[in-house]
């Protein structure tokens, strides 16, 4: 053996010593524990003993105490037989038919022999003749026999029972969200609760006044929750009727004695009614029915009620919730489907708006909503009316206020909106209620229809100018007829006198005929709509212009230069012929008399218009004095045999027809320059 | 009655002037075919200390000055002037607010349509100016 093999020993043998050493300070511990507890037993076994022995008395003991006590006292022994009973207990199985006596002997002695085999007392409720009683079973282990009990507790129970019922009622009401579910609660509950074979709940109809089987359980409705054919009862008639009238709970013992049953074709003989009224009103009845005679007593009765006065404050609740929910919906559906915008800010905020608001402003509700939209940063008020409303509003003002705004909505669109703001207040604090109305369109009217109406006054005192100033030209040279012809000497139609008058005539005649065609002109050109544009070259048109009037030019020595920065443009050869003409003409008419005209035509572009300068070194024009008049018709500034004064307002009313302008720079005796601008069409 | 007329219508003139020579009491003292031409008459016939005509007749379609304007600035010179001359519309106009327009002015006594009648020329007479 080496050494090896020796150390293993030894250390295999301490281990083993070691284990003895606890194993037996294990045992000792649970010896101790065990003779502890022995001790414990013993000294309980003493206790047990001497209660026992200080209860344990004489019968004649016994006797007397009982037939003291109030309770029914008995005494059985361990067989079963009875020692002793006082005058209570005698009196109560006195009562008893003989099934009932031997089934509650039976019970008992089951009881008597769990006593004899306890330690201490068992108890029981046992029903003896409707009546419950709490019985107690006390052994006498020693003596063998049992003292028994009896405590009438009913009343308790009844309380018991009672608020077992309500509670349970109550419980389920609670969850009840509808009138039916109220009505269906309380007949599936008194059958399974309350015991009854039958159960109905009418409710009345608002409008009939009728009541109407809202639920049914037990024979009634032997099927499910359905009913095909709910029963209909009149006001007043019927037991139900009766009871609903009287708002007091009635139950009947035979019902074929009571000429309010109306029959139907179940077998009842007892009924029980109890209404359910709410505010004074009755809006139920619950009704049970029973094949038994005078099956409902008054605890039915009181029990009923008290389930009826629980329901009633369930229905008004109902009701109540049902009244704001449908206010609510009434209100939100208003608000949802208003013709106008209806909107809540709270710290320029939004915290509501309404689905035509947010088509209104044509921003998403999410849009609306986050925190970098401001609703007072696309808006854009000039309304005078706005601006005083806004001030008021901040010095504190929180009257009602309507005024107009106008607004941009995200794709950048114009609004106009007419808002009345009010400043309401919760428990948030102050929030402005807005209502805001889209007037764009009849704003948009209102300004088209304004302009038209401007554009209409200007052209209609523009046609009474053209009437009178037609109408003067036309009569001066008729009232010249008129004179010519009065002064005309018939006697000698040859003298100097009618050679001169004949002379007139013409004149006169002329002048008349040129006023009638100027006429044709301008009611001609007023009347143009649809004109052609067309892509001329000014040069073209100066060209021409130049070699119809060529006589003129040549008898004027005038000299004419061109600078056609822009040529080709699109535009009304007729326009510009008669812009040509009526210019360069007027240029060589208002020369100065001792100087030879010198015009100067050009073009240049200015941004996409095109302007044409006609620049003379003529007479020039008193721009203080008749700037105003220049451009009107029949104006002449100059006495001149040829001025008729409508050329320039020809050529004015030209270019205005597509968007033009015309504007003259002059003074007298330094030359004109009329700048025509013509819109790139 | 010595009168200036005051009208760009050499035709009207000649009428004017047959109607005259067929009545007596007027004298056309001057012709003036514009408003200006008018004034600058009468203005040389004060510094040359000439006589001056008893009323005018004006007509208001002119050139250069036409009527109102001629008005206007008569109103103004006659006062600084200290002369009181009576003015005569004689127009072919029978424009309601020509007819308004004239009464607005202290100097004009009357207002003529055409065409021109013996009967005008018995109202100027009438008019004891």
């Amino acid at each position: 053996m080496d050494k090896t093999e020796i150390d293993k020993l030894r250390k295999a043998l301490s281990e083993e010593r070691e284990k003895r050493v606890i194993a037996e300070s294990k045992l000792e511990a649970s010896e101790r524990a065990f003779f502890n507890a022995i001790d414990q037993l013993r000294a309980e076994k003493r206790d047990v003993e001497s209660e026992f022995e200080a209860k344990s008395v004489e019968l004649e003991e016994f006797a007397r105490f009982s037939n003291q006590s109030p309770y029914a006292t008995m005494r059985i022994s361990a067989d079963g037989k009875l020692l002793y009973s006082n005058k209570k207990a005698r009196e109560i199985v006195r009562g008893l038919p003989k099934e009932a006596q031997d089934s509650m002997q039976a019970a008992f002695f089951h009881k008597v022999s769990d006593a004899l085999n306890s330690l201490a007392p068992v108890t029981g409720e046992f029903m003896i003749a409707k009546t419950t009683y709490h019985v107690t079973f006390a052994s006498v282990q020693n003596l063998g026999y049992v003292n028994v009990f009896a405590v009438d507790i009913s009343e308790q129970e009844k309380l018991r029972k009672y608020f077992d019922v309500l509670s349970s009622f109550s419980a389920h009401l609670i969850e009840t969200q509808t009138e039916e579910d109220v009505a269906w609660t309380i007949a599936q509950q008194a059958i399974s609760k309350l015991g009854y074979s039958d159960c109905v709940v009418y409710l009345k109809d608002p409008i009939t006044g009728e009541f109407v089987q809202k639920s049914a359980y037990g024979s009634k409705n032997p099927r499910d929750l359905e009913l095909a054919n709910p029963i209909r009862i009149q006001p007043g008639k019927g037991i139900v009727g009766h009871v609903a009238a009287m708002q007091a709970g009635e139950y009947v013992d035979d019902v074929r004695k009571d000429e309010r049953y109306i029959p139907d074709h179940m077998e009842s003989i007892s009924e029980i009614c109890v209404p359910i009224v709410v505010n004074g009103e009755t809006v139920a009845v619950i009704d049970s029915e029973n094949s038994e005679y005078a099956f409902y007593g008054e605890e039915d009765l009181s029990i009923l009620t008290a389930i009826a006065s629980v329901a009633s404050s369930r229905l008004q609740r109902i009701k109540a919730i049902q009244d704001v929910r449908q206010e609510k919906e009434r209100f939100r559906s208003f608000v949802e489907n208003a013709f106008g915008g209806i909107y809540i800010i709270r710290q320029n905020k939004f915290e509501y708006a309404n689905a035509p608001f947010f088509e209104i402003i044509g921003y998403t509700e999410e849009e609306a909503f986050e925190d970098s939209f401001n609703f007072f940063e696309i808006i854009t008020v000039t309304d005078a009316e706005a601006i005083k409303a806004i001030e008021e509003r901040k010095s504190g003002d929180r009257s009602p206020k309507s005024y107009k705004l106008e607004l941009d909505t995200k794709a950048g669109e114009k609004k106009h909106l007419a808002v009345n703001t009010t400043i309401l207040e919760d428990d948030k604090g102050p929030y402005t209620l807005g209502i805001c109305l889209d007037i764009t369109f009849i704003e948009e009217s209102r300004t088209q229809l304004t302009n038209l109406n401007l554009e209409l006054e200007k052209r209609n005192e523009e046609l009474r100018q053209f009437a009178h100033l037609a109408s003067h030209n036309l009569r001066a040279p008729v009232t010249n007829l008129m004179g010519l012809l009065e002064h005309f000497d018939r006697t000698q139609p040859g003298c100097d006198t009618n050679e001169f008058i004949i002379q007139e005539f013409e004149k006169s005649v002329n002048s008349l005929s040129l006023t009638l065609e100027e006429m044709h002109q301008v009611l001609k050109m007023r009347a143009e709509k649809n004109v052609e544009l067309n892509t001329i070259k000014l040069s073209d048109s100066f060209n021409q212009v130049t070699e119809l009037i060529k006589e003129q030019i040549a008898s004027a020595d005038a000299i004419i230069f061109t600078d056609f920065d822009v040529d080709e443009i699109r535009y009304v050869k007729g326009h510009i012929d008669n812009i040509m003409l009526n210019m360069i003409t007027n240029a060589i008419k208002y020369a100065k008399p001792q100087n030879k005209p010198e015009i100067r035509v050009s073009s240049a572009l200015s941004g996409s218009d095109v302007i044409i300068s006609f620049k003379d070194n003529g007479l020039g024009i008193n721009m203080e004095k008749y700037g105003d008049q220049i451009f009107g018709m029949y104006k002449r500034f100059h006495s001149h045999p040829d001025s008729r004064g409508l050329g320039l307002y020809l050529v004015k009313t030209q270019v205005e027809q597509l968007g033009g302008s015309i504007e003259v720079e002059s003074s007298p005796g330094m030359g004109s320059e009329f700048k025509i601008t013509l819109r790139a069409n | 009655m010595n009168v200036l007329l005051v009208d760009d219508d050499s035709t009207f003139r000649f009428i004017f002037r047959k109607q005259v020579e067929k009545q007596n009491g007027l004298e056309i003292m001057h012709e003036s075919e514009h408003g200006l031409a008018a004034l600058e008459y009468l203005k040389s016939a004060i510094s040359e200390s000439k006589e001056l005509p008893d009323v005018i007749i004006l007509d208001i379609n002119m050139p250069i000055m036409d009527g109102w304007m001629f008005l206007d600035d008569y109103s103004k010179w006659s006062k600084e002037a200290g002369i009181d001359i009576p003015v005569c519309m004689l127009s072919s106009t029978i424009n309601q607010m020509d007819f308004d327009k004239s009464k607005t002015y202290s100097s004009v006594i009357d207002f003529f349509s055409k065409p021109f009648s013996s009967e005008h020329i018995n109202r100027l007479l009438s008019l004891e100016v």
